[in-house]
């Protein structure tokens, strides 16, 4: 061993690492050069946090406010420098670092980059897929705004929708209740809400735990829609919950279980509910009852789901719902003195559906999906004088649809998605009223077709249309569907949308007679939005023109026609006062149609004027509760008045529509065997305003009349809906500790 | 002591330790960047540090650690972002970034904390119509991550987090919050070998841990 090798191995280890950490930057200093500079937009503003990279190295530096940068580059000799930053088209340029003299460099990007993510933040006209539209609403806004937890009585507090209170139906801009069609996952529920006397509201059969989002369209909505010549409400359910949980609701009307477990796979969930209402117990300790229900609104609804996620953002859904219902009323008969009506409706209900999305490959998504619905009514009319029974009318009616339905999508050209599609029904309608029986089928089909286009960073374009054709009334029709937006610097969208909506005559008319036209709506809407995430505003004005509307006088022909024309206001506000989110919409409606058997066009009995409402609701986090308030007005509806001349027809008003309704929901401290529950009280009509929809009269002996008022002045709920979690992990975490 | 000068200590502690030159240069770069990460708090800090794990992943593309500390930063962003409309877009920014990481195998309870992150995040869009939902993500990640690694301690620390800041309605409990808190402080004084191993969420620990016992002596 040599003293060279010797002084090495005395060298102290700790000396040895100092010599080598030191040396370590000694030699790189050697090569290293500093290279500094700014990149800009074009040479005039300054790009933040944009990352300048000398390609193939580790060497790199990002932008601060002012667009400068400063980074030290290890070694010399030929590079490419890349430049990139958020919303700009990158850039590569050549870089040789020749010797260790500092570089100052000016950069430039020149070409802003426009990805589809970025410029769908912005609101565009493909109302549909849009999730900002102030329209959607989310089941916390329905949980927290509705006195009976319904889409629809939410619906009710928003532009467009009539306050109707002896109807469970939406109706929108002029139109009636049946113009206005609901759709879960693209597919039609036609008995949406549970069957019922007429003048008394119903219930919806399907709880709104069920849906994420829905979209409600008053108008000029895709072609991907039809047979609604009014509005159209889509209903999107739920995917795979976080956990497995069972929910279990107590009231003294009604009860309720609900149960979901994921299945191990974790890819999907199989769930169902059963749910018991029986008014009869709570109308008999509510005062102020206008009417006389016997026997009260009784029924048993159910529901089972399967959802299964697929591969490629694949779902399959399938869902079955049930229910029985009975509801009668008694009703004092007009034409005869002490003389009864009782009505009594006794129904069934079947729908099931199968729904499924995939991308199917070459760009290509496919949904698809089928539906069955079965729904029997029992009509039972009886007739009583001095207590004496005289007469009983029975008539029932049977429903059978079948439909199925594909849409094909696909990304095509710059920034447009195109859709293409077809839908098939078959209706089978059966009447039977006093041993006559009457029946039809009908095929209906469609396709369609539409174009979503991002012009640009302002225009966006749907253009579309839908070819429909039915055989029992051997009609087609060809639907135009068009939408314009513009949106502005400040996200606000200037949208004009135009468009032809066609719908079948209803049943009781197509049992008369097959050669009837599909009545025609054509919608053309101008209207502006600007929204945040705490501020939505929203201003429409539309024309809207009926033709082929059905006219029962002389004959039954579909000849009727009618306008409806108004401007909408919505405000809607969760940042100005603290903790306070609330809403204002306000409708003008000023419509006329002569249709059924009107004698000549006026505004009917279910439009009225002027609607508003104002809805505010606070969460109190120290005592853990959510109360909201609704308030509802409405101008007075006309109503027919048989007493008065015929050039007098609907000239009479009911009085002017207040509604206060409250909603309480508080969320206790104290679990009961682990489950989180929340209790709630909802009074509807809170201040007990005599409210009357409108005059039943004698048929007869028209001097005679009767209001058409609501079940219960004021109508309170209350409930108690308790969450258990089904997942044991917790006690794992805490075996842990 | 003020960040830049703790930066600066953990940078000469770094760099005069022996252990130091053993590493590889991708390792040195790594480190030098991951050093920085506990003393972030700024968008701009991040929007740095994410450039720079982009970087080096550019060039060590099979490498699991830049694109984990790359969705770490993405994550972080996301949370620091204010304006709830774009809350999703980062937040999903990140989700992606975060699923190269798994698929280059990063530590599977590593990933499923920032899934977690993420999910805690998402509840900022709409605090009463998301929270619900995403708290029950957020914690069932942090339950799965405990479930594959018992002693990650930023698992335990943010499900500790999550039980003491989260209402006793929707399932908050202080107690069972103090219990992890003490726990993660534990598990994060154990030592780690790998250099690249994530280490961040030490010093909130002992900070959340000092604050909650101090105001429990005062009650």
């Amino acid at each position: 061993m040599n003293t060279q090798q010797l002084r090495h191995v005395y060298v102290p280890w700790s000396w040895l690492w100092v010599v080598l950490t030191v040396s370590g930057p000694l030699t790189a200093t050697q090569a290293q050069v500093r290279i500094s500079g700014e990149v800009t937009y074009n040479g005039i503003s300054p790009v933040a946090a944009a990352n300048v990279t000398i390609e193939g190295t580790y060497d790199g530096g990002t932008t601060d406010k002012k667009g400068k940068f400063s980074f030290v580059a290890a070694e010399l000799g030929t590079y490419t420098l890349r430049i990139e930053a958020p919303g700009f088209v990158h850039r590569q340029q050549p870089l040789v670092l020749a010797d260790t003299l500092p570089v100052r460099l000016r950069l430039e990007l020149n070409e802003k980059l426009m990805t589809l993510a970025e410029i769908m933040v912005r609101p565009r006209v493909f109302a549909n897929a849009d999730r900002n539209l102030a329209s959607n609403l989310k089941p916390l806004d329905v949980l927290t705004t509705a006195t009976d937890g319904s889409i629809a009585t939410t619906l009710k507090s928003m532009p467009g929708a009539q306050q109707i209170g002896e109807s469970a139906d939406l109706f929108v801009r002029g139109g009636t209740g049946s113009e206005t069609r609901t759709f879960m996952d693209g597919l039609l529920i036609r008995s949406y809400n549970q069957s019922g006397v007429s003048g008394v509201a119903t219930r919806s059969r399907y709880p709104t735990q069920l849906f994420k989002g829905t979209v409600f369209s008053t108008g000029g909505y895709s072609a991907q829609y039809g047979q609604a010549l009014s509005s159209v409400l889509l209903l999107e359910t739920q995917d795979i919950p976080v956990q497995s949980n069972a929910e279990l609701t107590l009231s003294p009307l009604m009860g309720g279980a609900t149960i979901q477990q994921i299945l191990p796979s974790k890819t999907a969930v199989v769930g169902g509910g059963l749910n018991y209402t029986n008014l009869n117990w709570v109308l008999n300790w509510m005062p102020n009852q206008s009417l006389q229900l016997s026997p009260a609104p009784e029924s048993v609804d159910g529901n089972l789901y399967y959802r299964q996620k697929l591969p490629r953002q694949g779902m399959l859904k399938a869902f079955v719902n049930w229910g029985a219902s009975k509801t009668g009323i008694y009703q004092n008969n007009l034409d005869y003195v002490n003389t009864l009506n009782r009505v009594r409706v006794d129904n069934r209900n079947l729908y099931g559906n199968l729904s499924y999305r995939q991308s199917i490959g070459r760009g290509w998504k496919l949904q698809a999906g089928s539906a069955w619905n079965q729904n029997a009514d029992e009509t039972t009319v009886q007739v009583t004088q001095d207590n004496q029974p005289r007469s009983v009318y029975t008539g029932q009616q049977h429903t059978q649809i079948g439909q199925a339905r594909a849409v094909l999508s696909k990304s095509v050209l710059n920034y447009s998605t195109l859709h293409i599609g077809s839908e098939w029904f078959y209706t089978r309608e059966q009447t039977q009223d006093s041993g006559r029986v009457q029946s039809y089928v009908d095929v209906y089909r469609s396709a369609f077709a539409e174009m979503d286009w991002y012009v640009n960073e302002q225009v966006s374009v749907r253009v579309g249309g839908r070819y429909e054709q039915s055989t029992l009334t051997n009609r087609q029709a060809l639907a135009p569907r068009l939408s314009l937006g513009y949106t502005f610097a400040n996200n606000g969208l200037l949208s004009f949308s135009y468009g032809t909506f066609y719908q079948q005559p209803d049943r009781e008319f197509l049992f008369q007679q097959h050669d009837l036209d599909m009545a025609r709506a054509r919608h053309t809407i101008l209207s502006y939005q600007r929204m945040d995430a705490f501020r939505s505003f929203r201003v429409e004005l539309y024309h809207k023109s009926y033709t082929g509307l059905i006219r029962t006088r002389p004959d039954t022909t579909a000849t009727g026609t009618g306008y409806a024309r108004g401007f909408e206001l919505f405000w809607r506000d969760k940042k100005t006062l603290k903790d306070i989110d609330y809403w204002i919409s306000y409708s003008f409606l000023d419509t006329e149609r002569q249709f059924m058997a009107y004698p000549m066009r006026v505004q009917p009995g279910f439009a009225a004027r002027h609607t508003a409402s104002v809805v505010a609701k606070r969460f109190f986090s120290k005592i853990t509760t959510n109360v909201g308030l609704t308030y509802s007005v409405a101008s007075g509806r006309p109503y027919y008045n048989p007493t008065r001349p015929d050039d007098r027809f609907m000239q009479d008003r009911t009085p002017v529509y207040h509604n206060l309704g409250l909603s309480v929901a508080y969320l206790p401290k104290i679990k009961i065997k682990q489950a989180y529950s929340v209790v709630v009280l909802t009074v509807s009509n809170v201040l007990g305003n005599g409210q009357i929809y409108g005059y039943r009269y004698g048929t007869l002996d028209t001097s005679r009349r009767e209001a058409i008022r609501p079940v219960a002045n004021p109508f309170v709920f209350l409930g108690m809906f308790l969450n258990f979690g089904i997942d044991r992990r917790q006690d794992t975490i805490n075996a842990q500790l | 002591m003020n960040r830049q000068k703790l930066v600066l200590c953990v940078l000469v502690t770094l760099l005069t330790s022996p252990a130091w030159a053993q590493l590889t240069r991708y390792q040195q770069a790594m480190t030098r960047h991951i050093a920085v990460i506990d003393t972030a708090v700024r968008k701009s800090t991040y929007v740095a540090l994410f450039n720079s794990f982009e970087r080096i992943h550019r060039v060590e593309t099979s490498e699991w650690a830049p694109v984990y500390y790359m969705a770490y930063c993405a994550a972080e962003l996301a949370k620091l972002e204010r304006d709830p409309a774009r809350i999703d877009a980062a937040a999903d920014r990140a989700e992606a970034i975060l699923n190269t990481a798994d698929s280059l195998h990063a530590t599977p309870a590593e990933v499923l904390c920032i899934r977690s992150m993420l999910a805690f995040t998402r509840i900022n869009v709409d605090f009463m119509e998301r929270g619900p939902k995403y708290m029950q993500l957020g914690n069932q990640y942090l339950k799965q991550a405990l479930a594959k690694d018992p002693e990650n301690p930023r698992a335990t620390l943010m499900l500790a987090q999550s039980s003491l800041f989260t209402p006793e309605q929707f399932g908050g409990d202080k107690k069972l919050g103090h219990k992890l808190l003490k726990r993660a402080n534990q598990l994060y004084d154990l030592p780690v070998a790998d250099p690249l191993t994530p280490r961040w969420g030490k010093a909130d620990a002992a900070q959340l841990l000092a604050k909650f016992e101090k105001e429990l002596a005062a009650n």
